[in-house]
């Protein structure tokens, strides 16, 4: 909770106590008289002092009322809401890519003994975790969709098009290869860590002493114990891979939060912009504590600490 | 820190190595830059790399070399500036969280948590919209939202240093706790610290290009990298290079910073970061 709090006045700080907030946006407009612009800052509740423009935005916030669109002229709520769904879906892919490349990556370097092997994996994680998906994005536009025509040049689907499952998961695939390219790096090094470590166990040697081979010890008594942190760290890695996110989106032009703070920016749309970050903060609080709870289930020893 | 490891680690070595040519490449800019960065040549639009301009040149026929020297310095300084104020602060508030407890600890550990939970890009976009930052402007807004991370290794080593025999000897000498903590507990928290503050860099240049590719950090005409990416976005098909380029420098600078901390961290014994 005062997490929450705290989250909100900064993000409302961050907007509002510089110069160029909203305020300054009607001002700029060389058509409004002065008389129009006291009129709209009346009307938006601009002229009161800042904390108590804070504490009605707040209270208006929990009510659900998070202000009007400056540009579509509907609540913002409603113009957030439609975008979250294509960062969910982007997201989520992303993170299934990452996971599935990430895991399989670091069970065999894990599992391998060959330092050959164990290098080449270090040297794949640090770079791809150096790449930026603005760079990696544009230049696979550029080969696959530019010159060799294979994939669409962004958006959700084809415009005019059927809506079907085919030609959604054709345009998600880039963007979701792209942005979860950075993860496979992360969970790849994490796992191969993680199963160096309990290489040693001594349920890994009881194991081991039953006759199983190395391979099967890890895999079978190892991994699990790898992977229950992990999701732990899924749930801290959220805000960076909404960052990310944000960028993939704006490269791809795909319809979501990210590219929705990107064009709001662009256009001074200071509630929807308040709004995307709102949901970025509260949707990595509530992963957060659904994290904390699923390990609660997964690891009985968990409850007791 | 022992760096007789560091030194036997042949990529964090070339990793080095690449980072001290580019710092000296960026330092040396206007040396070594063959034009001037912004200088608008109509006769020269758009060629693609090679003859009397190595890199080729962009849509305003502007050499792109002597832009990505450029840019190499805003990026490169920018780096070191945000890491560095970033280190400060995030270590300062870490530490005293991790030594003094109670609600110094409840205040920065909130702080720390408020920021980790935001998306950095996120809250970076926004602060430079509005403030239309130049370099400093836009080294303070990174600092401020990149030094949590920090601020929570500063905090678990002091907690764990603070109980060890030496602080317990240093405090039972009647010494003042700021001297405990930054004589005494601090010094042997550097070798983990040093280690994220160079993960750290990498972030941050990250984070800085993306924002200059989407528009919200140095104003043009200025290069950086991500910027030029920005500028270059609408000639990628004519004009790849224009697209190789910067990005290829970006993620050179940052698998070098990120290959050398983490032949720091081998050296440090593989604790922290």
């Amino acid at each position: 909770m005062p997490r929450l709090a705290l989250i909100s006045v900064l993000l409302f700080g961050v907007v509002h106590l510089p110069k160029g907030g909203p305020a300054d946006v009607y001002a700029a407009d060389p058509s409004a008289t002065p008389e129009a612009i006291e009129r709209m800052k009346e009307i938006w509740g601009l002229d009161q002092p800042l904390h108590v423009q804070y504490l009605r935005w707040v209270t208006r916030l929990v009510q659900g009322d998070w202000g009007r669109s400056y540009v579509e002229r509907r609540p913002a709520i409603e113009v957030v809401a439609d975008r979250l769904g294509p960062t969910l879906r982007l997201t989520g892919a992303a993170l299934l890519v990452g996971l599935m490349a990430g895991v399989g990556l670091g069970v065999l370097a894990g599992v391998s003994r060959s330092p050959g092997v164990q290098h080449a994996v270090r040297v794949i994680a640090v770079l791809g975790m150096s790449v930026p998906t603005f760079w990696s994005g544009a230049i696979v536009l550029l080969v696959f969709s530019s010159y060799l025509r294979w994939i669409p040049a962004g958006g959700v689907g084809t415009i005019g098009g059927e809506a079907t499952l085919l030609d959604a998961l054709w345009h998600l695939a880039a963007p979701a290869l792209v942005l979860g390219s950075v993860y496979v790096a992360q969970w790849m090094r994490y796992v191969q860590a993680g199963l160096e470590s309990v290489a040693d166990d001594d349920f890994v040697r009881t194991a081991r002493a039953k006759g199983l081979s190395r391979a099967r010890a890890l895999l079978r008594h190892g991994l699990p114990n790898v992977l229950l942190p992990l999701v732990t760290v899924l749930g801290l890695e959220l805000p960076r891979l909404l960052s990310g996110a944000m960028v993939t989106e704006v490269v791809f032009s795909w319809p979501g939060i990210g590219r929705l703070l990107h064009g709001s920016l662009v256009t001074r749309d200071y509630p929807v912009v308040l709004g995307t970050l709102i949901v970025a903060g509260v949707a990595v609080l509530i992963v957060n504590l659904a994290t904390d709870l699923l390990y609660g289930v997964l690891d009985p020893r968990v409850r007791y600490a | 820190m022992r760096w007789r490891v560091f030194f036997h680690q042949p990529l964090g070595v070339a990793a080095a190595v690449v980072l001290l040519a580019l710092a000296v490449a960026a330092f040396a800019a206007p040396y070594l830059a063959p034009y001037d960065p912004n200088a608008i040549d109509l006769r020269t639009l758009q060629r693609p790399p090679g003859g009397a301009h190595w890199l080729g040149t962009d849509d305003l026929g502007r050499d792109v070399l002597s832009r990505m020297l450029y840019a190499g310095r805003i990026s490169l300084l920018l780096a070191l500036v945000v890491t560095a104020l970033a280190t400060a602060i995030g270590t300062t508030l870490g530490a005293l969280a991790g030594f003094f407890g109670r609600w110094t600890d409840r205040l920065v550990s909130l702080a720390t948590d408020a920021l980790l939970s935001l998306p950095v890009l996120g809250l970076a976009m926004v602060a430079g919209s509005v403030l239309r930052p130049n370099l400093w402007t836009l080294a303070v807004v990174l600092a401020l939202v990149s030094w949590p991370i920090l601020a929570r290794i500063a905090r678990a080593q002091v907690l764990t240093l603070r109980e060890r025999t030496y602080a317990e000897a240093a405090r039972a000498l009647g010494l003042r706790p700021q001297r405990v903590l930054f004589r005494h507990l601090l010094p042997n928290a550097v070798a983990p610290l040093i280690v994220a503050a160079t993960l750290l860099g990498a972030q941050v240049l990250l984070v800085e290009s993306a924002l200059s590719f989407l528009g919200y950090g140095m104003r043009p005409p200025t290069p950086s990298w991500g910027g030029m990416l920005n500028e270059a976005q609408a000639f990628y098909r004519q004009s790849p290079w224009l697209a190789v380029f910067p990005g290829l420098a970006i993620t050179l600078t940052v698998s070098a910073l990120n290959f050398v901390g983490d032949a720091l961290r081998a050296a440090m014994g593989g604790r922290g970061g």
